[in-house]
């Protein structure tokens, strides 16, 4: 691959992924101060994890409110819960608002609860019942990469190949800012290295599997892969101080080629290398 | 780990993504904090309109009090602000003819089940406790965590309210 072309993929991967955007809102009536630093406190907390796309930003859009105990008179909440969700569904079903109280009495597990309350908004299942402060731990943080990670795929063609590898193996080794054209810095640690071209093998297999639906069903469609593809040769570095070596031994896995039409479907098919296996070991590092 | 396996894993081990959080309680706790522990099946669910908000109300059959009395649960039924315009998220859901222990507040709550939705034990098969989320309620026995049956569920309960009514 031409340095031209890769300098291009790398802007196109920089850009190809995007999340949507989490809004809340806090109310202000009769809550104490410190209370709209602390939702903003637990939001951060998320945010904070390397290597996501999350993208966060208050007092836009009013369907996410937290408020302190709104509605408590009217009913009351129950003196062991922390927050309380309550969503609520218009008229004509079109479109839903989320309240989340809270319970003055629990203050003291209100950190906790109020970290979950924001992971669970951004979709990160976690334990509802609290015991002592809660953090976004390695387990929790992997799971928000998972919805609002890099995934990968450095060229943004939806796919995580051979490509990507190529790019992560042009990059390895080296340090900077993630922000700064470090393309595969996948944990947000500030190089490239071992930990991301685990995170890469992770999605290596997933983003591939799509290709699958081309086999066997489709009596139209042939089922023996006729011709595997060949890896592409090395990425020429560069940086001449951290000559990359693309990875020697992978095979991509490729989907069957969807050819010649006429080719009647063999008569017992033999079922294609699985696309969704990753190439032999892109866990062994390119030599930097 | 494969970051999508986490995220499985952890709906399996946590079962839903729905909120409410509430302060963790051991059954001591709950047993200290209730003022009615009954076993009762769901005798009834429905749907009531009370001040301008609908609760779902729960009535039961009541077999046997382990705290409190029918005189001070007269109705035998207890209501959750749930409904399915205006949810409250992770209220316990409960069946009509479901078999269960139940720690109670008498007072209105959103919930009055103790500890938000801790305070409910489904029975299984006559004689397998679950919480509401399905998972075996484990117990004490002789040193070291066993799963709970009807017969050391309703010992602990005995020994944690001081004795057989």
């Amino acid at each position: 691959m031409k340095a031209t072309s890769l300098s291009v993929l790398i802007l196109l991967g920089s850009v190809a992924i995007a999340a949507p955007v989490t809004y809340w809102v806090v109310t202000s009536d009769g809550t104490p101060a410190e209370f709209a630093k602390q939702v903003d406190t637990a939001f951060n907390a998320w945010k904070a994890v390397p290597a996501t796309t999350l993208k966060l930003e208050k007092n836009k859009d009013s369907s996410l409110q937290f408020a302190w105990n709104v509605a408590a008179e009217d009913v009351p909440i129950n003196p062991d819960a922390i927050t309380r969700t309550i969503q609520t569904t218009s008229e004509d079903g079109k479109t839903t608002s989320t309240i989340v109280n809270v319970n003055p009495d629990q203050s003291e597990n209100l950190e906790g609860g109020l970290l979950v309350e924001a992971g669970l908004r951004l979709g990160v299942p976690l334990e509802p019942s609290i015991e002592g402060k809660r953090s976004v731990g390695e387990v929790e943080a992997t799971a928000l990469r998972s919805k609002f990670g890099q995934t990968g795929d450095l060229n943004g063609d939806q796919k995580v190949n051979l490509d990507d590898l190529e790019i992560l193996a042009s990059n390895y080794g080296k340090k900077g800012l993630p922000s700064v054209n470090l393309n595969g810095d996948f944990n947000g640690d500030g190089v490239v290295d071992d930990k991301d071209l685990e995170i890469m093998k992770t999605t290596y297999s997933f983003e591939i599997a799509p290709e699958k639906s081309l086999t066997p069903e489709s009596p139209t469609t042939p089922t023996t892969p006729t011709k595997p593809e060949t890896p592409t040769a090395p990425t020429t570095p560069t940086d001449p101080s951290t000559p990359p070596t693309a990875p020697t031994t992978p095979t991509e896995p490729v989907s069957p080629p969807v050819t010649d039409p006429v080719t009647p479907p063999p008569t017992d098919p033999t079922p294609p290398t699985d696309p969704g296996t990753p190439p032999t070991d892109p866990a062994t590092p390119p030599t930097p | 780990m494969n970051p999508r396996v986490v995220t499985l894993a952890l709906i399996l081990i946590f079962g839903t993504t729905l909120a409410t959080t509430y302060a963790k309680l051991t059954l001591e706790q709950q047993v200290e904090k209730a003022d009615v522990i009954v076993r009762a099946s769901i005798k009834q669910k429905t749907q009531e309109t009370r001040a301008g908000k609908i609760w779902t109300v729960y009535t039961l059959n009541v077999a046997k009090f382990y705290k409190g009395s029918s005189e001070t649960f007269k109705d035998s039924s207890f209501a959750v602000f749930d409904s399915e315009k205006v949810k409250l998220e992770g209220a316990p859901k409960l069946s009509e003819n479901d078999d269960l222990f139940l720690m109670l507040y008498t007072k209105t709550y959103d919930s009055p089940i103790v500890g938000f939705r801790q305070g409910a034990y489904k029975v299984l098969e006559g004689d397998k406790i679950v919480n509401l989320d399905n998972k075996p309620v484990m117990i004490d026995t002789d040193g070291k965590p066993t799963e709970a049956t009807v017969e050391t569920f309703t010992k602990q309960l005995e020994t944690l309210t001081g004795g057989a009514k």
